[in-house]
């Protein structure tokens, strides 16, 4: 099996998580999962990412904040077998506060995302995002810090 | 300690992974400081918010449908640039080998005008017997050398002494 086909077995699960937490939609979160595992087929291809997930998680988050910020048509590929919307199994989350969550993080620095996406969403520890991305302990915790209050500003109260 | 020093404690007070000195700290900095204290709140209402969202799941037969229709797309994607990476890498070690091929040939048949002239540098070259010195000659041609010895001793040959002569720097 290729690396590429060995994470996609790997973090499938993860990967569509987010993209669900973020979309709300399940048809859409496929095709952001897709989406993102043939980036990573091509990633793969150059050079192996030290910290696969951290990279998968990344480009996930940024990959769905850039689809809605160009309004882009996700790509929907010949073969994939869509589910219809109106399936009642189908997975649903409050779209209100995906489309909240979703604008606040986009007001974010992409290293204010990736830090909270990763703390909150990956159950990451401070330490080990330092580890990931090579940044010291205080840049981590400061950003996360820095992130979570700048959202608040974009975030409705939910209270 | 100034406001942002306090900002990695706030982050870890929203995980509850302060240490009680380092909580007692935060508390008398967000008494007196205004801006921190609702700054710390507004995080805490994100972190809530956050938190809120359930976690989905993906169900088998998604995960599979997407694992055939991603199996077929990341194996077009993957062989196709393959032949063209390998075809890229042949011609860089083409143009390497060539080049220096190339360098190598020009630098061989240089005339010997072009070539650079050291000359000036070099010692004379003293011809000497056991018991005297011959003579020192600028031209370092071994001809020059030998016929020198040879008019100076024509029964003696001093070509050996010629040769070491010249091999002396």
């Amino acid at each position: 099996m290729t690396p590429s086909l060995t994470g996609f077995e790997k973090y499938t699960r993860d990967v569509y998580g987010w993209a669900m937490r973020l979309l709300g939609r399940h048809d859409d979160a496929l095709d952001i999962v897709q989406d993102v595992f043939l980036r990573w087929a091509e990633q793969c291809r150059r050079e192996m990412p030290a910290h696969p997930r951290g990279w998968l998680r990344r480009v996930t988050v940024n990959r769905v904040i850039d689809a809605r910020r160009n309004s882009m048509t996700l790509r929907r590929h010949a073969d994939q077998v869509a589910r219809p919307v109106a399936d009642a199994d189908a997975p649903t989350i409050d779209h209100e506060l995906c489309e909240d969550v979703r604008s606040a993080l986009q007001s974010l620095t992409e290293t204010q995302r990736s830090v909270i996406v990763a703390k909150v969403w990956d159950g990451l520890s401070f330490a080990q995002i330092a580890n990931e991305n090579g940044w010291s302990l205080s840049t981590v915790k400061t950003h996360y810090f820095r992130g979570l209050a700048h959202m608040q500003k974009k975030l409705k109260s939910r209270e | 300690m100034n406001c942002t020093d306090f900002e990695p404690l706030m982050a870890d007070a929203l995980e509850g992974e302060l240490s009680s000195v380092d909580q007692r700290r935060l508390d008398e900095h967000l008494d007196r400081c205004r801006e921190c204290s609702v700054q710390f709140d507004e995080a805490k209402r994100s972190l809530r918010a956050l938190r809120s969202m359930p976690e989905p799941d993906m169900d088998r037969c998604a995960q599979a449908d997407l694992a055939k229709s991603l199996r077929v797309n990341a194996v077009r994607e993957i062989a196709r640039p393959k032949s063209a990476r390998y075809a890229l890498a042949a011609l860089r070690y083409a143009a390497v080998i060539t080049m220096a091929f190339t360098g190598g040939y020009f630098w061989r048949n240089l005339p010997e005008a072009h070539l650079p002239s050291n000359t000036a540098s070099r010692p004379p070259i003293v011809v000497s017997t056991d018991d005297s010195l011959l003579g020192r000659y600028d031209d370092h041609s071994l001809i020059g050398a030998l016929a020198a010895a040879h008019f100076r001793n024509p029964t003696q040959s001093n070509l050996a002494k010629c040769m070491a002569a010249m091999a002396t720097p």
